[in-house]
C-alpha cells in the first residue's frame, strides 16, 4: 500500500469513533424492540363501535408550560437588563397556581405533590367520568391533598377544573348534583354535602373532598372555598336559560345542563333541563337557547324525528301553542315547540294533562323573557 | 504516479467509495428489511403450531374455576361485612370448598382510587381483611392482593386501606410496575390482542378471587365482578372506553376466576366509577358470593334498582358462555346475616 492510501491518524480516529456510535445505537434498538410495548401503537387497531362513539369534543387547548415558554423567551432574550425582567416575570408565572393562591387554613398543610391533567390526561385521574368533563369543555384539571397537621386521617382533596366557561362549568356541576345536596350562600352554584363542598367560580368548577364526614372538615373546607374565592379573580358570566325557567313549582337545584345529546338525541345539543313538582307529580321540562329562529326549528324537528324513530306516535294536544308537536313514547308524553330562537318542551310525562299543563307555562314564560330582553 | 503525493489518487477512490458504496446499501437493506411500522400485530396473523391452536390464540391465564363445582351463589343481607362474607361462604360449603391446603391465592381488588373506604369507590378494607383471613384459615399457604388502579397505586393501596388491611392480616400486597406485564391475547376476542397484561402477580398461584363493591360507573352504567378485571389492563386502556361493553366481555372471557365477591352492602347509586360524596351512596347490605361471574352482577344490577338489561355488558358475556344473566337459575341461597 502507499503512503497516498493510508489514511491520516484524524481520519482514523474520527471513522472509530463513528463505527462506535453506530455500534451502541444499533445495540439500544436491538435491546428496546424485545420490550416493545404494543399498547402504544395498538390505538388505530381498535375497532370502535359507532353507536357507542363519543360525540365531536372541542379541539383540545394546549395546557401552557410556563417552564418550557420561559426557557424559550429567555434563550432569545438579547440584554442583561431583558433576561432579568423575563426572569422576574416568569417567576410569577410560575406562582401563578391556582391550587396555592387560597390560602390554606390554619393547621392544614399539603400532603403529597400537585396533580395536573389535561384533555388527554384526564380519564387518568377519573377513569370513565372524563368523558362528561371532555364533552363539556374541559381544559385542565389540578388537584392535590392536604392534611390536618393534627390528624393524618383527616385529608381533603381538591379538585380544580377549568371548564373554559361558566357555562361548561355549570354543566359539570349541574348533571352531578347531589338530591340531599345542602346549598351555601359561598357561591351562586355551591352546595354541600356530609363530606364534600362543590361550587363554581366562573369558568372553574371545583370539588372538594374530606376523608372524613364531619363538621370539621366542612368548616375547613369551606374556609379555603371563601378563600379561594377573594384570592382567584374570576370573571361572571350569565347564563340566560337559568332564569327563563318558571320558578312556580320549580323543584330546588333541579336545573341541569346536558352539553352533547340529550335525552340520548344525537346533535341535541346544549340542552337545559328542570323538574317540576305540581299535584305530587314531578316532570322534566327543557328548553334552549339557539342562535336563531331557524336553528331552534331544526332542533326541535330532529327530537321530534328520534322520537318518532324510536317507537314515538304523534300525538295532539288540546293547548293553542303554535306548531307545538306532541309524541307518545310508550304511553309518556314528549311536547316540543319553539319560540323564536327558543326550543323548549315537556320531557316523559306519565300524564297527557299534565304536560300540556307544563307546556302552556312554559310557553307563556318564554313569551314574557323574550319580550323584556 | 508520484509516490511521495499524499493526495488519493482515481483508482484508491473509486475502490473507497465503492467500498463505502456497498457499507451503506448493506446497511439500508439490512434496515428495510428489519422495519416494521406496525410492531407486533403485523405478525398477529394466526400461526398454526402443533396442537392446532396458532400461537397468538393459545390462552394465556389459566382457568382458576374448580372443575365439577358448577355453578353456585349465595346472597346474604347485612351491614357487617366480616359476618356477611363469613356467612354467604359458609352457605357454598365454607372456603374450605374453594381453597384447600397449601393453595396460593390471589385477590384481586379494587383500589382504582385514592379514596377513603367509605366513599365506596373501592374495594372495602374490612372485606379484603376478612378474604385474606379466610383464605389462610382454610389452608392457603400463600395470599396476594393486587390491582393496577387509575391513580398513583402507593397512594391507591394506602389511602384505600387495602395496603394495611391486606397486610395485618398476612397477604402480600402487589403493587403494579412495568415488569410485571406481558402482552397477551384473547381467543376470540377483538380488543384485547397483544396487549399488556398484570400478569407476574398470576405466575405460581393456583386459585383466584375477585373482591369489588357494586358501583354506578359514567360509561358502562355499573362496575362489578366482570369490570373489576380492568384493572390488570396495562398500557392506554382508556382507549377501550369506547368500546366499554365489549372490552368488559373480553375481561371476562379472559378471567375463569375460583369465586366472585361482590360487595353489595354500601352501592353507589350516582357518579360513579369516583363517587365523591355520601350522597351518591345507598345502603343495600348484601352480599353476593357466586363462582358465575355474570349471574354476580345480574343481581347486583339489581341494587341499583335496575335490571341486567339495562347493562349490555352482561348480555354480551353471557352471549359469550361466560355465564348466566339468570341468577335464579343457579338457585342462590338467601341468608340474613343481621
Amino acid at each position: 500500500m502507499t503512503k497516498a492510501m493510508r489514511p491520516g491518524l484524524i481520519e482514523t480516529w474520527i471513522g472509530l469513533t463513528i463505527l462506535f456510535i453506530l455500534i451502541l445505537i444499533f445495540t439500544g434498538v436491538f435491546l428496546k424492540q424485545f420490550r416493545f410495548n404494543p399498547a402504544v401503537d395498538h390505538i388505530d387497531d381498535v375497532r370502535v363501535d359507532e353507536a357507542a362513539q363519543t360525540k365531536e369534543i372541542k379541539s383540545p387547548i394546549p395546557l401552557l408550560n410556563e417552564k418550557t415558554l420561559a426557557t424559550k423567551v429567555l434563550e432569545k432574550a438579547q440584554t442583561k437588563e431583558v433576561k432579568s425582567a423575563i426572569l422576574v416575570l416568569n417567576e410569577n408565572t410560575l406562582r401563578n397556581d391556582l391550587l396555592e393562591q387560597a390560602a390554606l387554613p390554619h393547621g392544614i398543610k399539603a400532603m403529597g405533590e400537585k396533580e395536573s391533567f389535561n384533555r388527554e390526561t384526564l380519564s387518568d385521574k377519573i377513569d370513565g367520568k372524563a368523558e362528561m368533563y371532555l364533552q363539556a369543555g374541559f381544559v385542565s384539571l389540578q388537584c392535590r391533598r392536604f392534611v390536618r397537621e393534627s390528624d393524618e386521617q383527616a385529608w381533603m382533596e381538591i379538585f380544580l377544573y377549568d371548564m373554559e366557561a361558566m357555562r361548561n362549568a355549570f354543566a359539570a356541576f349541574s348533571l352531578q348534583m347531589r338530591e340531599d345536596a345542602e346549598k351555601l350562600d359561598v357561591a351562586e352554584f355551591a352546595y354541600k354535602t356530609q363530606n364534600a363542598v362543590y361550587f363554581l367560580h366562573g369558568k372553574y368548577y371545583v370539588e372538594l373532598i374530606s376523608s372524613l364526614a364531619n363538621e370539621e372538615m366542612i368548616a375547613i373546607m369551606l374556609q379555603w372555598t371563601k378563600s379561594f374565592m377573594q384570592t382567584v379573580v374570576a370573571g361572571r358570566e350569565k347564563i340566560p336559560e337559568i332564569e327563563l325557567f318558571p320558578p312556580e313549582n320549580l323543584v330546588k337545584s333541579s336545573i341541569t345542563l346536558q352539553p352533547t345529546s340529550a335525552f340520548g338525541c344525537e346533535h341535541f345539543d346544549d340542552i337545559f333541563s328542570a323538574s317540576y313538582k305540581i299535584d305530587e307529580t314531578t316532570s322534566t321540562v327543557f328548553l334552549s337557547l339557539r342562535k336563531n329562529p331557524r336553528e331552534a326549528q331544526e332542533m326541535a324537528t330532529r327530537y321530534r324525528e328520534f322520537l318518532m324513530a324510536n317507537g314515538g306516535v304523534a300525538d295532539t294536544l288540546a293547548i293553542s301553542i303554535p306548531e307545538v308537536r306532541a309524541v307518545n313514547l310508550f304511553n309518556t308524553w314528549e311536547v316540543i315547540f319553539t319560540h323564536k330562537n327558543l326550543v323548549a318542551g315537556v320531557h316523559q310525562v306519565e300524564n297527557k294533562a299534565m304536560a300540556e299543563k307544563l307546556a302552556i307555562i312554559l310557553q307563556k314564560i318564554m313569551e314574557l323573557g323574550s319580550e323584556s330582553r | 504516479m508520484n509516490p511521495d503525493n499524499d493526495e488519493i489518487n482515481r483508482r484508491d477512490f473509486l475502490i473507497r467509495a465503492v467500498k463505502a458504496g456497498i457499507c451503506i446499501t448493506s446497511a439500508s437493506c439490512g434496515t428495510y428489511y428489519f422495519y416494521n411500522d406496525r410492531g407486533p400485530l403485523s405478525q398477529s396473523k394466526p400461526v398454526l403450531a402443533t396442537g392446532g391452536l396458532s400461537r397468538v390464540e393459545r390462552p394465556m391465564l389459566p382457568d382458576f374455576s374448580i372443575e365439577g363445582l358448577g355453578h353456585k351463589m349465595s346472597i346474604v343481607n347485612g351491614s357487617d361485612r366480616s359476618k356477611t362474607i363469613r356467612l354467604a361462604l359458609k352457605a357454598l360449603g365454607g372456603m374450605e370448598t374453594f381453597i384447600k391446603r397449601g393453595d396460593r391465592v390471589l385477590i384481586k381488588v379494587n383500589a382504582a382510587f385514592a379514596t377513603p373506604p367509605f366513599l365506596g369507590a373501592t374495594t372495602h378494607p374490612q372485606l379484603v381483611a376478612e378474604v385474606v383471613h379466610l383464605c389462610l384459615e382454610a389452608g392457603a399457604s400463600f395470599v396476594a392482593v393486587t390491582d393496577n388502579p387509575i391513580n398513583d397505586p402507593v397512594s391507591c393501596f394506602n389511602l384505600t386501606g387495602i395496603s394495611q388491611a391486606a397486610e395485618s392480616a398476612g397477604a402480600k400486597v402487589v403493587l403494579p410496575k412495568e415488569s410485571l406485564f406481558k402482552t397477551m391475547s384473547v381467543s376470540g376476542a377483538t380488543l384485547i390482542q397483544n396487549w399488556p397484561i398484570l400478569y407476574r402477580p398470576f405466575e405460581n398461584i393456583n386459585k383466584l378471587i375477585g373482591v369489588t363493591p357494586v358501583k354506578h360507573h359514567q360509561r358502562s352504567g355499573a362496575s362489578m365482578s366482570m369490570k373489576n378485571w380492568y384493572g390488570l389492563l396495562g398500557g392506554r386502556r382508556n382507549i377501550f372506553h369506547q368500546n366499554i361493553h365489549q372490552i368488559i366481555q373480553e375481561l371476562a372471557m379472559m378471567i375463569k376466576p375460583t369465586l366472585v365477591i361482590l360487595d353489595g352492602t354500601v352501592t353507589m347509586m350516582q357518579n360513579g366509577p369516583t363517587g365523591g360524596s355520601l350522597a351518591d351512596l345507598k345502603q343495600t347490605n348484601t352480599m353476593i358470593v357466586s363462582t358465575d361471574q355474570v349471574a354476580a352482577d345480574a343481581f347486583g344490577a339489581t341494587l341499583m334498582g335496575k335490571t341486567h338489561l339495562q347493562f349490555p355488558y352482561i348480555l354480551k358475556a353471557q352471549m359469550a358462555g361466560v355465564g348466566t344473566c339468570d341468577y335464579q337459575s343457579l338457585n342462590p341461597t338467601y341468608l340474613n346475616a343481621d
